[in-house]
């Protein structure tokens, strides 16, 4: 098959899953696993079918495959696949992962309620995900952006009964809302400012016909001497929904509360999928950030910032799950950071590492979980090392990987996110580094006091705790080679001369305009990496310390900085924030508009309705079913009308 | 005078086609009996008949017959059918006073 | 054209129409129905219309009305009241738009002479042809025209009358 079938393939396997499972067998829990897993793995196939042919091309390689959808003016949007280095490696990372996710769903979700509902929204979700990987234009990205959004409330809020996984699963969905809505109008703004300056021919939603644009430096300033202002509104107000999606702060209220879903879901969403929809768009779109360093600035800020408070709001949760969120946020954090320092193969190398051991951390959870009788507190863990060996030793791995441990897979993405940091040309960009630094440092602390929690000393809970099943010990095992060998992706080139094939894997992701001064990852920065992992074994010594050999007292520390711990308890009071703004604000608003529309308006229409019923009540007595009264009416309206041609003649 | 009683024109037929429609029309709106209302309607559809001929003569074009010809058909099949309805009428209502079908109501 | 033929044929026509509507007991008003249809068949036959004519008496006096004889023999009617005096104003609108209907197409006719008042005038959507053209309406022309020109047309109506068959049997059967 050609590379667009494939591509399609990906695209609609999924799909064909979920209407199956839909249509067919809700009834038939066995099936609809089955054909969800059968769904994932065909688009897995097809995946890796379109990585050997992709990454085998020389770098710059892109496929696309078009058909026109909707056709208004001059202006056609088309529906397509686009297949290119960065669309195979972020496939690849939906599919893989989510493949290993979908089977250990096999196990984790067998005594649920709603079984084959699960795993079709599962299905949707995955081919939201994959339609956003694959699109060829904003238009198609924005579609599947909010069927992303659609798709992730109705896993969010899958315990419906329960009324905290409903209000999370609303959550999720309006502080989406909120990026979207820059989002809508971000990419409005972006395709008006170009239809004004350029003409309809040059104007496009298209990805590769924005890019060819933007590579010609000399033309996009041309653009900016008249249109700044609203391009760079418009990259910004993009940039809003890629925001939103990965949760950066302030919109990252959602992630935390996300938890409330089933444990795989969070491994699906929080590692490999929705959250890095917006680190996989800023990196797909980077040629609209590339002109303007204030906008690279801003990106950069933003990702240090989050990637620092979420790090710290980690230290005080006691719920597992929740340990993992914030440790994503921190870590999406990362990301959007190496966006901003003008590396975009730097994040998606983290991206990828990143959906490997967060999968592989979450699904861990999701085994103890499972093993302890639906217990997430790890106050009421501990001593599980021998009790769940293998979740144990993945989970250890995955520790050690999202820590920076070498040479695990996130050594070298952190390396590589650190580097950039290092070598970025933003406003406080060594700051920023000095942040990146405390970051890891603080990832490894809050980790290892995660793992001495629940693995180590004794149990402390009154559940029994067991080894989960093989259909769900699989997936983290292949998710744990995947976070030791994830590395090999892009070992930088101090190190190897020759990576081989997989070496476009990241070189190719390069989305900037060649004119852009990339930050150099491929290169291997002995300080940064020495930093970086004293920084990671001081964490694990710290929390060695503290929870494994008890030498420090936390309570004792806690009560020192009390207004500290108190403020990452209340998580920066962000939600009272915003519940101030809710009440405050948006509850007045409210209470005018409902006043002007159910005493004006409503009366107003209600008043035009009355008269109508009136008439029609009055005409209605005509009606009575008698049909010579028919014949009779239709007869006058006869001769009125031959009455009224003749006068008018 | 001398147009009316002289040379038979087409407007002499055309008036009284007009004058047959409008007494079977009179025979529809104001009788309560089902099948003599059905014979106005056939009396009402032969007034347009004779219109029909009336000007296919006056065209020199045969056509007018033609459609004589199917409105004579359709209106068989139209009393066939009314007539079996006017049966199921009697049967249901016990009568075929066309005041007891007043179940098609605005 | 024969002005007799016409005179006569009109009349017995008219007369026998209005008594056909007016009748109390509905045998009666076939009978007189029947006797119209011949008048129309004279008419028919008196503008060359021979096909026509015949199949006027054959199939509508012939055929249609027997019909009717059997159903009202079948539904063993009462004679009914002539006018509905339940609603006379209704009964009074559809008369007056009746004979306002007869009166907009004489003054179609006579080109709104009776209308406009203009007496005399030769305008009107129809003139006074001087001489009618002659037109052989034989059995040959108009199965010319109906084989030649219409046969599809021909051919639906005669599924119509079969539909219309069937229609009859399912809507009179007590049980299907």
């Amino acid at each position: 098959m050609d590379l667009p079938a494939l591509g399609y393939v990906i695209l609609f396997a999924p799909l064909l899953a979920a209407v199956c499972i839909t249509l067919f067998t809700l009834r038939h829990k066995a099936v609809s696993g089955a054909i969800a897993v059968l769904g994932m793995a065909a688009a897995l196939g097809a995946n890796v079918l379109v990585a050997l042919e992709v990454f085998r091309s020389p770098a710059g390689f892109v496929s696309i495959h078009e058909l026109e959808w909707l056709k208004v003016g001059a202006v056609t949007i088309p529906f397509g696949v686009q297949l290119d280095a960065l669309s195979t490696l972020m496939a690849l990372v939906v599919t893989g992962v989510g493949l290993c996710i979908f089977v250990f769903s096999l196990g984790y979700m067998k005594e649920e309620e709603g079984y084959s509902r699960y795993f079709a929204c599962l299905s949707l979700f995955a081919f939201s995900m994959l339609g956003i990987v694959v699109s060829t234009n904003l238009v198609q990205t924005f579609i599947f952006w909010e069927l992303v959004g659609v798709s992730s409330y109705s896993l969010i809020g899958y315990y419906f009964h329960k009324d905290s996984a409903v209000d999370a699963g609303k959550k999720a969905f309006l502080t989406n809302r909120i990026g979207d809505f820059g989002m809508t109008w971000g990419i409005i703004l972006l395709f008006y400012t170009l239809y004004q300056a350029l003409g309809p021919d040059q104007a496009s939603f298209s990805f590769a016909k924005l890019r060819l644009l933007y590579e010609d430096e000399g033309a996009i300033r041309a653009v900016m001497e008249h249109h700044a202002g609203t391009l760079a509104a418009a990259t910004l107000l993009i940039f809003t929904g890629a925001a939103a999606k990965s949760a950066q702060v302030p919109l990252h209220v959602w992630l935390p509360d996300a938890m409330e879903g089933p444990t795989p879901v969070s491994a699906l969403m929080h590692a490999a999928t929705m959250v890095a929809a917006g680190v996989f768009l800023v990196s797909r779109l980077f040629f609209l950030f590339a002109p303007y360093p204030q906008a690279l600035a801003v990106v950069a800020w933003m990702g240090g910032i989050t990637a620092f408070l979420a790090a710290a709001l980690a230290f005080v949760q006691f719920d597992i799950k929740k340990v993992l969120a914030y440790s994503t946020l921190s870590q999406l954090g990362y990301m959007v950071m190496a966006l901003g320092m003008g590396s975009p193969a730097a994040a998606m190398f983290h991206l990828t590492t990143h959906a490997f051991f967060k999968a592989l951390l979450f699904l861990g959870s999701g085994s103890v979980i499972h093993g302890c009788h639906h217990e997430q507190d790890m106050r009421h863990m501990g001593g599980l090392a021998k009790k769940m060996p293998v979740t144990f030793w993945t989970f250890l791995l995955g520790t050690g990987a999202l820590a920076g441990i070498f040479p695990l897979a996130g050594f070298w993405s952190k390396d590589a996110v650190l580097g950039a940091a290092h070598a970025g040309h933003v406003p406080g960009a060594a700051v920023l580094y000095g942040m990146g630094v405390l970051v890891a440092f603080m990832t490894a602390a809050y980790m290892g006091r995660c793992c001495w929690l629940t693995f180590a000393g004794e149990y402390r809970g009154h559940a029994h705790p067991h080894e989960s099943p093989i259909t769900m010990t699989a997936p983290l095992v292949v998710l744990a080679v995947g976070a030791v060998l994830g590395g090999l992706l892009s070992l930088p080139a101090g190190i190897v001369e020759h990576a081989g094939w997989m070496e476009h894997a990241l070189t190719g992701v390069r989305t900037a305009p060649s004119w852009f001064p990339e930050a150099e990852v491929e290169h291997f920065h002995p300080l940064v990496a020495g930093i970086g992992t004293a920084a990671a074994f001081a964490g694990l010594f710290v929390a060695w310390m503290f929870f494994g050999k008890r030498a420090w007292s936390a309570d004792a520390f806690v009560a020192r900085v009390r207004p500290l711990h108190t403020l990452l308890v209340k998580k920066y009071y962000f939600d009272d924030a915003y519940l101030w703004l809710v009440r405050a604000v948006q509850q007045r608003v409210a209470v005018v508009c409902d006043f002007v529309e159910v005493r004006i308006l409503r009366w107003f229409v209600d008043t035009l309705a009355a008269i109508h019923r009136w008439i029609g009540g009055q005409i209605r007595l005509l009606l009575d079913g008698h049909l010579q009264r028919y014949v009779t009416l239709a007869l006058l309206g006869v001769v009125l009308i031959v009455a009224a041609v003749l006068v008018g003649s | 005078m001398d147009r009316v009683f002289g040379e038979i024109t087409t407007s002499h037929y055309v008036v009284l086609s007009a004058l047959i429609f409008a007494v079977g029309l009179c025979g529809v709106v104001t009788r309560r009996n089902a099948v003599v209302i059905l014979m106005s309607l056939e009396l009402m559809l032969n007034g347009a008949n004779l219109a029909f001929v009336a000007f296919s003569r006056h065209h020199a074009n045969l056509q007018g017959q033609v459609f004589v010809f199917f409105v004579i058909a359709v209106a068989a099949a139209e009393a066939a059918v009314a007539l079996a309805i006017i049966i199921a009428l009697n049967r249901v209502k016990g009568g075929v006073s066309i005041d007891d079908a007043t179940e098609l109501r605005g | 054209m024969d002005p007799w033929t016409f005179w006569l044929g009109g009349a017995l026509t008219l007369v026998g129409g209005m008594l056909a509507v007016t009748r109390k007991n509905a045998v009666a008003s076939v009978m007189w129905l029947v006797a119209a249809f011949v008048g129309m068949s004279a008419l028919f036959l008196g503008m060359d219309a021979g096909f026509i004519g015949v199949i006027q008496v054959l199939v509508y006096a012939g055929a249609i009305l027997i019909l009717f004889v059997f159903v009202i023999m079948l539904l063993n009617l009462t004679p009914s009241g002539l006018l509905r005096i339940d609603r006379p104003r209704f009964v009074t609108l559809g008369l007056a738009s009746a004979l306002a209907f007869v009166a907009l197409i004489v003054a179609v006719v006579t080109g709104g002479a009776l209308w406009t008042g203009a007496a005399g005038g030769e305008g009107g959507i129809i003139r006074r042809t001087g001489e009618p053209q002659l037109l052989e309406g034989s059995v040959l022309a108009v199965a010319d025209q109906l084989f030649r020109h219409h046969l599809l047309p021909f051919e639906i109506a005669s599924v119509l009358l079969l539909v219309a068959i069937v229609g009859s049997v399912a809507l009179t059967k007590r049980k299907l």
